[in-house]
């Protein structure tokens, strides 16, 4: 057992308890994690708050239910994306929910609008860079709700499409059609850093 | 010449190109439309390079997870710690 697993386990055990100092450690121990995984999926700062904060409310309650049989930090962050549909669910205004003007533009034979110039820039270099990364950030944070998260869900959290159907009230093709939309208009929206222009 | 290109093109247009790319990249295109699809990259550098992009987009939106700390989230707010540390011993 990992280091990482012990302290869990020592948590959990506190939280079981009512141990005060095990609620301030678990909180502090998980804020940053789960407070970027609400923002990425609510993308409002003061909302992922609340939902961060109703989140370990609820893990706390729910303590004893948590069997140890997965990871705790993967419960935390069921309860955090649950949290997070409930909050979007009650939103009034949403985003437009189309991605249509991010999408490729066609010709009528079906090629490419505009010839691709450039090169594609190598992965190991985007992923050195700082600004590459701020960047992925705020596209991610530009595509619709339900788009966004079935990113969220699918590509990082792992969610399998079945899981994010039932998560959505969606079908399955539904989730397959978002995930791609969402993959294609975060590539485009990445276009200029994703890209070398030839001298 | 248009058509040429299309033809020589494995028969896919950029754009179903575009449409099946997930699909075609997690193997769940038949034997046909697979060989269609290889040929159509292989000819075509607009996909080719539209494909390495798509990947590449992949793995950046998954990588920037592995490090939340890249984000300035600052500490918890005193108020919210707070009301977490009220919360009553939860009943067995």
């Amino acid at each position: 057992m990992s280091s990482l697993d012990d302290l869990d386990a020592s948590l959990v055990e506190g939280l079981k308890n009512g141990d005060q100092a095990s609620y301030k450690t678990l909180v502090t121990t998980y804020w940053g994690t789960l407070n970027y995984l609400a923002r990425r999926l609510l993308n409002d700062p003061s909302a992922a708050n609340d939902c961060v904060q109703e989140a370990f409310i609820k893990a706390i309650n729910k303590i004893n239910d948590f069997e140890g049989k997965g990871s705790f930090t993967g419960w935390l962050r069921r309860i955090v994306v649950n949290e997070a549909l409930m909050a979007l669910r009650k939103k009034t205004s949403r985003k437009e929910d189309s991605l249509d003007e991010l999408m490729h533009e066609f010709d009528e034979f079906g090629g490419y609008a505009q010839a691709y110039s450039g090169q594609p820039v190598s992965l190991d270099v985007l992923q050195e860079s700082e600004e590459v990364k701020i960047q992925v950030r705020a596209a991610i944070d530009k595509l619709p709700d339900i788009f966004r998260i079935t990113l969220v869900l699918r590509d990082i959290e792992g969610y399998t499409t079945k899981e994010v159907a039932d998560k959505m009230d969606a079908t399955e093709q539904n989730v397959k059609v978002r995930l791609h939309r969402a993959r294609l208009a975060l590539r485009n929206l990445l276009e200029p850093v994703l890209r070398e222009e030839a001298e | 010449m248009k058509c040429f290109k299309k033809i020589m093109a494995g028969n896919l247009t950029c754009r179903q190109v575009e449409e099946f790319l997930m699909d075609y990249l997690e193997n769940r295109l038949g034997f046909w439309m697979t060989l269609q699809f290889s040929i159509h990259l292989f000819m075509c550098t607009n996909c080719s390079k539209y494909m390495q992009e798509y990947k590449n987009t992949i793995a950046l939106e998954k990588k920037i997870f592995e490090n939340p700390e890249d984000e300035a989230i600052g500490n918890v707010p005193d108020d919210i710690l707070q009301a977490i540390l009220n919360v009553k011993k939860p009943s067995s």
